[in-house]
């Protein structure tokens, strides 16, 4: 639940010359030098494409019982073991990424939207509107996010769509805050100030100078954020209160498997480690992303 | 500063009165009538239901219910759990100690572990070592806490049976008991927090690394370990006092998820049972007091981080 301990100060705009305008696109050019970024690329490819795939891949019917199988070791039959009820454990994690990921996308993309409309926003119109919006903003980050997930939980009820609008509102801070930055600084520019001049309309404004500076670090926060959002539905669904049976969640895959750790340790440890796998390639390309963002998190070795 | 130390004071009344407002809505906004709760599903009598009403104030109009709830709250008086019938004080208060013994165990262990991690990423020379360092934190940053928890126990108290599984004695009674049965548990909470902040103390001295001082130390002719730990150090720990603050808060979150793997008697634990057994005073009073504790560890943290460093002191 580390997730929002990068935030990002408010830039002082008189300062603003240094501000590295890096589009997405050349950024993804520059991130295919990295070797963090390429592992951590290649891994994500994979998780997303056995997701998509999961109905040819999976060796057996995410549900399909085997009474007689309970608790198999990982062989050539099941090739990740069965858990309690003898279902397989490849085919459920398989279908579990499937659930993982997309509440993830839809988490984060629900918090990019509403989270950079508001930092845009409050940040182009500064004033009291700036004002109201942050402060909110402080009020909203001044919960526990996990506390703030579950109470979201009890009053909705729980289930999918619960749980990508839990992990959204948490999250719209921390997009909010990354949005307002860069607006801060763009908005000093001649170039806005002459768009102003020339009588262009605000929307066109935003549209045409201030989103394509933001964007970038809007694009890597979401990257970070949708690792943490990965471990969130999982410890959501562990708790109980995330995703609901029958559809297959890592984390309610963790929580069922630990009851039976003496018995067999494997419907436990293979869900646990395919999040972490997951967690990982959106960490690696994350991290990669920042330092071509910020050069100084690099080491230099040349004076050492 | 005197003057900043007012302002963040002050600052916390809005916070904790519109925290307080959400603690409050929330058991108007859980579905269903708190009265039926209480008396049952099965009791539909209209003439209990209404009894039950009156008694919980829930006929009067809404803001004079948040006015006697405040009141209420601001002079100690929790309610009672609608389970138990016991004053949810007295039940915070038994929980509360286990919780707070977890976090500040797992910050303790973080900190032995990310200073020492971060320092050798930070100062090395070598790159493997650098680079070795950083992909460890990330992979600590990619862990699920419940799942380092199934994991440990499996590891430690199953099949290498060096920790005791779910004994929890008092800290007074029997202090070394106490410090190896939440050993785990809190190594578990300390993981990804830890990873966190070895990050953070890794850019810091990255950063203080060119500066002139660090340099000036060195043509002194001071030795490598005196350069880092008095010049670098010193100077790139100050943000990361921030940053475990942070962290502090966070693991008031995670130790819901960590007291469930270990079936630690804590808050969080008392919370998550309150929502399966709709005992909503007592969840509501757990959301209330987890905040608060929040809002009030972010503040401290915020003020020790003024005292530490002279730039904004004296600002």
């Amino acid at each position: 639940m580390s997730s929002s301990i990068q935030e990002s100060d408010t830039p002082d705009p008189k300062r603003a010359p240094e501000l590295a305008v890096i589009r997405p696109r050349s950024l993804t050019r520059i991130a295919l030098r990295s070797p963090k970024a390429v592992v951590g690329m290649i891994v994500l490819l994979l998780v997303a494409g056995v997701a998509v795939l999961a109905p040819l891949l999976a060796t057996y019917p995410a549900t399909e019982m085997h009474a007689i199988d309970r608790f198999a070791p990982p062989g050539t039959t099941y090739l990740l073991g069965t858990d309690f009820f003898g279902r397989d454990l490849f085919s459920r994690i398989l279908y579990g990424y499937r659930t993982s990921l997309l509440v993830a996308v839809l988490s984060v993309a629900f918090a990019l939207v509403i989270g950079s409309v508001f930092g845009v926003v409050a940040g182009y119109t500064g004033g009291a509107v700036d004002s109201a919006v942050m402060r909110t903003m402080d009020i909203l980050f001044a919960f526990p996010v996990l506390l703030l997930a579950i109470t979201v939980v009890v009053i909705l009820g729980a289930g999918l769509f619960t749980t990508v609008l839990a992990i959204g509102i948490v999250y719209v801070p921390i997009f909010a805050r990354t949005a307002r930055g860069p607006t801060l600084v763009v908005r000093e520019h001649a170039y806005v100030e002459a768009a102003k001049a020339i009588g262009l309309r605000s929307f066109r404004i935003i549209r045409r100078h201030i989103l394509p500076n933001v964007s970038t670090p809007i694009f890597v926060q979401a990257t970070i954020n949708l690792a943490t959002a990965i471990l969130f539905e999982s410890a959501l669904s562990f708790l109980g209160l995330g995703t609901q049976p029958p559809y297959p969640s890592l984390g309610l895959m963790v929580s069922e498997g630990r009851n039976y750790l003496e018995l067999s340790p494997w419907p436990a440890v293979f869900p646990g480690l395919a999040i972490v796998l997951a967690v990982l390639g959106f960490n690696l390309v994350g991290d990669a992303l920042q330092e071509i963002l910020d050069p100084r998190l690099r080491q230099t070795w040349s004076a050492a | 500063m005197q003057r900043y130390v007012a302002q963040r004071l002050l600052l916390l009344i809005p916070v904790l009165f519109v925290i307080s407002v959400v603690v409050f809505s929330l058991m108007h906004l859980i579905p269903g009538d708190p009265a039926q709760v209480i008396l049952g599903f099965e009791n539909t009598d209209p003439a209990q239901l209404a009894a039950v009403r009156r008694d919980l104030g829930l006929d009067r109009p809404v803001y004079v219910q948040y006015g006697r709830w405040l009141g209420r709250v601001l002079s100690g008086n929790l309610g009672t759990s609608v389970r138990t019938g016991r004053p949810i004080g007295a039940l915070i208060l038994e929980a509360l100690p286990f919780t707070l013994e977890l976090a500040i165990y797992a910050v303790v262990l973080a900190i032995l572990i990310a200073v020492p991690v971060g320092t050798l990423a930070g100062t090395t020379s070598s790159r493997l070592a650098d680079g070795t360092m950083q992909t460890l934190t990330l992979l600590g940053l990619s862990l699920p806490a419940f799942w380092v928890g199934a994991m440990f126990i499996l590891l430690f108290s199953v099949h290498l049976r060096w920790f005791p599984v779910l004994t929890f004695p008092a800290l007074l009674d029997a202090p070394l008991a106490n410090l190896r049965g939440f050993f785990l548990p809190a190594l578990t909470l300390a993981v990804p927090n830890a990873a966190a902040i070895a990050r953070m103390v890794r850019a810091s001295l990255v950063s203080v690394r060119r500066e002139e001082y660090v340099k000036v130390a060195r043509a002194k002719g001071l030795s490598e370990s005196l350069v880092v730990r008095r010049h670098m150090l010193k100077n790139a720990l100050i943000p990361v006092v921030t940053l475990i603050g942070i962290v502090a808060g966070y693991l008031l979150g995670g130790s819901i998820v960590v007291e469930q793997v270990f079936a630690i008697p804590g808050v969080g634990r008392m919370g998550l049972q309150a929502i399966v057994q709709r005992d909503y005073p007592v969840l509501q009073a757990v959301v209330l007091i987890v905040t608060a504790l929040f809002v009030l560890v972010n503040l401290l943290v915020d003020l020790i981080y003024v005292f530490l460093d002279p730039r904004i002191r004296y600002a």
